[in-house]
């Protein structure tokens, strides 16, 4: 057989195309008779209109076609071409373009680009569900909620209102484009529209009164604005549709709407007086204190209370994200950006551009708090995403940066200082304070070069800058350490030259550093020597199995700050003359005496784990700080407190030792059977 | 392309025409004798005989092929090589059934038959397998160019119209399924075109 007998006749039909092919395929669609709109789907309604999605044989796309719903009134007509005809005279992104309009068996019907994705309602629904979205985030709302404003903004300067501002009527693609439908309620403004419109200005004709034919409010109750109820007088205007976006912009911050209710009646009431709750009553979301006053001004009862443009709205939105926020906010910030920047620490240090970053993505979320929970390597992510904001960081944030790096500095966070320092310096480089801490912040951590250059920037001199470069001579090399001998004689050299600050802000940074413990015993002992100076000898003693730190009996030492940090279970510093327990932060204790000291208060006590204290023959009267502490034993003889009441309070006490006389029988008598009272001499 | 273009281009008919060497006769035969086959059989001869006659055929119409003058509007030439054909099987059975009717073929019944066959048939055949032939012909040019997924799910689809049901048995994207059958189809008719043009159709 031969190949010929097993061909595939089918191919035939492929010779017959090949033959009468659309010579001119485009063309020939447009002379094709019969219906320019095809293939309709049915896509959503709302109270009004019906959408579509048909093909538009002419131009081969989707097109969403707005008809009137079935069983409309036909005096429906009439502001159904009106809709239309508003809507195509606006020409914006944020706002659906309308193609064509026409009748159809005497209905009428209008197309519009087909925005496939979802409405701003059904986005906030998920949010409220707590579903993945692509606006968990703050900022994608707040730049969602500017584009909205954009339209508004730009139909208003066409002298138009929308008057039906809500989510159902922004949809949002799925290339994220933001646009406002529905202008079925919109209103014209005589004096401010373009002449063509005039046409279909309503002030004469009926159906533009307070209420539409069907007796229904216009409007959406929820959104609409105190004068859109019907209930007062008052004219509609853009303060109306500002109105509006306030109620928009809190459905946005809380996920519900400002007045909602079972009864119309109620919502209505509600709307008249501009009664709602504010945004961080109603919502568990953090609310950034700046955004609900921007929310409860535009949602302001009388119109003149309100933003008097969309504009000015707009622009507060923009400095919240730009960062210039109240003090309360950028304290939020600083919280967690510090957390953040502990977080890091073991990550290496965050770079310059890296901070910058996040510091942009803070202030732009700083309501999601959670952020600071979620791991480094995501923020990173995020930061990436975020990029944009830093764009807008500029020399004028520099200060900021500084402000921030001061109060770190304050704090003794002094890797979180540099860096916000290097960002301030490297924002405006002329910016001689930051220089100066930044060398301030080199110097403590003993990079003498580096420190020398930055004072330099900062045209400083003073003894600090000349100790600094004798110091370079001494170790050149910023990488490497002094040794402890070394430290001990720059402390003692700082000391000598009254630079208490910086004196105490090398002792902070030794002890707050990862060294060894034979180091820090070493620099504690010649430490408390150098911050005592008219003490002869130390007696110090550590107990390496038991971690029991002694210094009991140096009865000249006053300051033992350095020992704070130090790696003890237990401590005695009785008979000396410390007067309070700043020297024991940072120290996990569970036995302490400070019998014989000169402590008066327990103010500074912290150490949470404590459970034996003996602070007896000292000037403590008040034992308020011990109220709930884990306390099992506690000696409080020979000092000032008279009184059981806060004793009652330390729910685990075993052991309460007093000297003879010190309570009174009936004090004594209210004393839980189950505490072992000692009375000493 | 204009009109002009298509005259003064020599078409491999129309070198055959008037070249008639060892050379071209190999193309000749290569482009030709398969179209020559399919109509033999199309006459009812059966497969043995179509063998046998094939080649004489195509060295009859090899000679007859000068004297074609190739004029569109009056026969096309598939319609002429048809007649070419129906007369050269005719006289070569009538020859066999004189000379020996032996053989229990009855090539009296197969000269009815041809007899009956009218020009208007003849006609439909030389179309309809011209047709057929240059498709498929094009179709053994381009299938090598091919993805063989492309390939198998294009095939399919000259006999299954739905997409979604393509998509389904060759487990691909319904999109996919579109994609190859426009790039292939394009590809074809273009093919199909030149064939056709070519040799003389
Ligand atoms: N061009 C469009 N593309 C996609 N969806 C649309 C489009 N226009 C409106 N919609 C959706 O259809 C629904 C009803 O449309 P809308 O214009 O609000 O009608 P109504 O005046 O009846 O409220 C809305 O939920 C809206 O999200
Ligand atoms: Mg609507």
């Amino acid at each position: 057989m031969r190949k010929e007998d097993k061909f595939n006749r089918n191919f035939s039909q492929l010779f017959e195309e090949a033959y009468t092919p659309e010579e001119s395929p485009l063309e020939d669609a447009l002379k094709r008779p019969g219906d320019r709109y095809k293939d309709f789907e049915f896509y959503r309604e709302g109270g009004i209109k019906e959408i579509s999605i048909c093909l538009d044989s002419r131009t081969g796309r989707q097109v969403a076609m707005a008809r009137m719903k079935k069983n409309s009134d036909v005096d429906r007509k009439e502001p159904f071409i009106r809709e239309a005809r508003i809507n195509a005279a606006l020409q914006h992104p944020n706002i659906v373009p309308v193609y064509d309009v026409g009748l159809t068996n005497n209905e009428p019907w209008f197309t519009m680009k087909f925005i496939d994705g979802q409405s701003l309602k059904e986005i906030i629904q998920k949010l409220k569900n707590q579903e993945e979205s692509r606006f968990n985030n703050l900022a994608d709302r707040l730049e969602l909620f500017l584009k909205v404003c954009d339209a508004v903004a730009y139909s208003h300067s066409r002298g138009i209102l929308h008057l039906d501002l809500k989510p159902d009527n922004i949809r949002v693609s799925e290339y994220g484009d933001v646009v406002l439908c529905d202008w079925g309620l919109a209103d014209v403004i005589p004096s401010e529209c373009d002449e063509p419109l005039l046409e279909v200005c309503s002030s004469t004709t009926k159906d533009f009164d307070e209420m539409t034919l069907d007796g229904t409010v216009k409007g959406t109750p929820g959104y609409m604005a105190p004068e859109q109820t019907g209930m007062i007088k008052e004219r509609k205007g853009k303060h109306t549709d500002i109105f509006s976006l306030g109620a928009v912009l809190y459905s946005l911050l809380t996920y519900k709407k400002a007045f909602d209710g079972d009864e119309l009646e109620s919502i209505l009431t509600k709307t008249v007086n501009a009664d709602f709750l504010k945004p961080s009553q109603v919502s568990d979301n953090h609310i950034p204190f700046s955004l609900e006053a921007v929310c409860l001004k535009a949602l302001s009862k009388r119109p003149e209370d309100r933003y008097s443009s969309v504009k000015e709205l707009q622009q507060e939105i923009r400095d919240f994200i730009n960062g210039f926020t109240t003090e309360a906010e950028n304290a939020s910030i600083m919280k967690s950006l510090h957390f953040w920047v502990k977080r890091n620490r073991t990550l290496s240090i965050i770079s310059a551009f890296a901070l910058l970053l996040l510091l942009g993505l803070m202030i732009t979320s700083i309501i999601n708090l959670k952020l600071a929970e979620t791991n480094a390597k995501e923020v990173a992510d995020k930061l990436r995403i975020e990029k944009e904001y830093h764009m807008r960081i500029n020399k004028g944030a520099a200060p900021k940066f500084y402000d921030r790096a001061y109060v770190a500095y304050e704090s003794f966070q002094f890797d979180d200082a540099l860096n916000f320092c290097n960002s301030a310096a490297e924002l405006d480089e002329s910016l001689q304070e930051a220089w100066k801490l930044k060398a301030n912040l080199h110097f403590i951590r003993q990079e003498f070069k580096a420190a020398k250059e930055a004072f330099k920037r900062a045209r400083e001199e003073s003894i600090l800058t000349e100790i600094n470069s004798e110091y370079v001579q001494i170790k050149a090399n910023d990488k490497k350490s002094l040794s402890t001998k070394q430290y001990l004689e720059l402390i003692t050299q700082l000391r000598d030259n009254g630079l208490l600050r910086e004196f105490t802000n090398l002792i902070h940074y030794k002890i707050f550093s990862e060294i060894s413990l034979d180091e820090r015993i070493e620099f504690c002992k010649g430490a408390v020597i150098v911050h005592n100076p008219h003490m002869k000898s130390l007696k110090f003693k550590f107990n390496r199995e038991f971690k029991h730190l002694d210094l009991s009996g140096n009865t000249d030492m006053q300051v033992a700050l350095c020992l704070q940090n130090f790696p003890a279970a237990s401590a005695d510093f009785s008979y000396t003359d410390i007067s309070d327990f700043i020297a024991f932060r940072k120290q996990s204790l569970n036995a302490l005496n400070v019998a014989h000291t000169s402590i008066y208060e327990l103010h500074s006590l912290e150490n949470p784990e404590l459970r034996n204290l003996d602070i007896s023959h000292t000037g403590i009267g008040n034992l308020r700080g011990l109220a709930g502490r884990p306390l099992i034993k506690l000696n409080i003889s020979h000092n000032a407190v008279t009184s059981i009441g806060h004793i009652l309070q330390i729910p685990q006490l075993e052991e309460l030792t007093i000297h003879k006389g010190q309570l009174t029988k009936s004090e004594l008598y209210h004393l839980p059977k189950t505490i072992k009272l000692i009375e000493v001499d | 392309m204009s009109d002009d273009s298509n005259q003064t281009r020599v078409t491999l008919l129309q070198k055959l025409q008037t070249n008639q060497d060892d050379h071209s006769w190999d193309d000749f035969v290569r482009y030709y004798e398969g179209y020559i086959y399919i109509v033999i059989r199309n006459l009812g001869v059966g497969v043995e005989d179509s063998k046998d006659i094939l080649q004489e055929i195509l060295l009859k119409i090899w000679k007859a092929l000068p004297n074609y003058s190739y004029d569109r509007e009056k026969c096309r030439f598939r319609t002429w090589l048809c007649v070419v054909i129906r007369n050269k099987v005719y006289s070569f059975f009538k020859l066999r059934s004189s000379r020996n009717s032996r053989l229990n073929v009855s090539y009296d019944d197969l000269l009815q038959n041809l007899d009956l066959i009218s020009d208007a048939e003849i006609d439909k055949i030389a179309e309809t397998e011209w047709q057929s032939y240059i498709s498929n012909l094009a179709w053994e040019n381009l299938q090598d160019q091919f993805p063989k997924l492309a390939k198998e799910v294009f095939e399919a689809s000259l006999d299954e119209e739905s997409n979604s049901v393509l998509a389904e048995r060759f487990k691909v994207a319904e999109s996919s399924v579109r994609v190859y059958k426009m790039r292939i189809r394009k590809a074809m008719h273009k093919e199909i075109i030149r064939l056709n043009q070519e040799l003389g159709g």
